[in-house]
């Protein structure tokens, strides 16, 4: 099936739920998000992390929201999602995982960015729910899921970020 | 572009999920402005305060859509409030079909009408205190800001105590963009 069908089949899907499923990653090994780290200074991007690898994305996905858990602080996070693939006039280029789009520089870097959330937390003992995306990502086959983040207060804080995916399933 | 036309293109935009971000401003640290919202504060009880810039005109350089609000930081006398937050632009169209692009907040409220046709999405909101968490509120329909035209935003409490409560008011943005590297 190709893509353009598997769009109708999610139009379709919306009203007649037969061949999506939404799925959590990281996913069943790990069961919490990816560890983000920001940047010791105030409103600075730490490094990219990988919330999900090449290797785990065998089908083309929907990114329809982001989950997030464990802030090391009270704080204001800005959580940024990304795709390790970066098109390019030849076609573009996947990267291997966040350490490989961080040694590319800050022009990839820059342009893995697909979707910001923002969300202040006090303590680690709310509810932090699903934070839903009105225009999903798409990732590709083979392309990395990764994240970043950047707080109010800097000092290296630390939240945990997961993904929530749609893809064709029958 | 007719409103069937218009969310005939956000409906295919949702399926294909390419050629577009999502951005959260004000963001930054440079300039003075902080990862966080631009704080509001309430007229009085069951009133609005003055509109305060979101983002800037020259922030906005390609046509933007509006899809959620964030908010922070309500200060202490928010508590066990609730408040109202809307989410307004710097356009405005008057009764005869003239249309101004005023610089910013400040400009908007010095006209009466103005501050009327400013405002595009009222969301609400109840604070218990400053110690939870704030889901961002999502926008069941966009709103379009086209390039050069700034996001204000202005709010009202129903508890006002005189001091004029405050909150602080990002905003969520979708914008085209391919990722595309030279």
């Amino acid at each position: 099936m190709g893509f353009a069908q598997e769009i109708k089949a999610l139009h379709a899907n919306k009203q007649y739920p037969r061949f999506s499923r939404q799925i959590v990653l990281p996913g069943i090994g790990t069961g919490i998000g990816e560890e983000l780290t920001g940047a010791a200074g105030t409103c600075t991007y730490g490094d990219w992390a990988d919330i999900a690898l090449p290797a785990a994305i065998v089908r083309e996905k929907l990114i329809v929201g982001v989950i997030l858990d464990t802030p090391s602080v009270g704080d204001i996070f800005t959580v940024d999602i990304g795709v390790t693939f970066i098109p390019s006039p030849a076609g573009g280029t996947i990267y291997d995982d966040a350490a490989a789009v961080k040694a590319a520089g800050a022009a990839v870097i820059a342009a893995a960015h697909r979707a910001e959330v923002r969300v202040e937390v006090a303590t680690d003992a709310g509810a932090i729910e699903m934070i839903p995306l009105t225009f999903p990502v798409y990732v590709g086959t083979g392309w990395g899921i990764i994240g970043r983040v950047k707080t109010l207060s800097g000092g290296a804080d630390t939240i945990q970020a997961s993904v929530v995916l749609l893809e064709l399933f029958e | 572009m007719s409103l069937a036309q218009l969310l005939g293109s956000h409906y295919t935009n949702q399926c294909r999920g390419r050629n577009h971000r999502q951005i959260v401003l004000p963001q930054g640290a440079a300039g003075g402005v902080l990862c966080r919202g631009a704080q509001a504060s309430v007229g009085g009880a069951l009133s609005y305060g003055d509109w305060v810039d979101v983002v800037l005109q020259a922030l906005i350089t390609t046509d933007t859509l509006v899809v959620g609000v964030v908010l922070d930081t309500p200060n202490v006398n928010m508590a066990a409030d609730i408040a109202t937050i809307d989410i307004g632009s710097t356009l405005s169209v008057n009764a005869a079909g003239a249309v101004t692009n005023y610089a910013a907040a400040a400009n908007v409220n010095a006209v009466p009408a103005a501050v009327i046709a400013a405002h595009r999405a009222e969301v609400r909101y109840e604070f218990a205190s400053d110690a939870g968490v704030f889901q961002p509120v999502m926008l069941e329909y966009p709103i379009l800001i086209p390039s050069g035209v700034g996001i204000l935003a202005r709010v009202y409490d129903v508890n006002d105590t005189g001091a004029h409560d405050s909150v602080y008011v990002s905003v969520i943005l979708v914008q085209s963009f391919e990722g595309r590297i030279a």
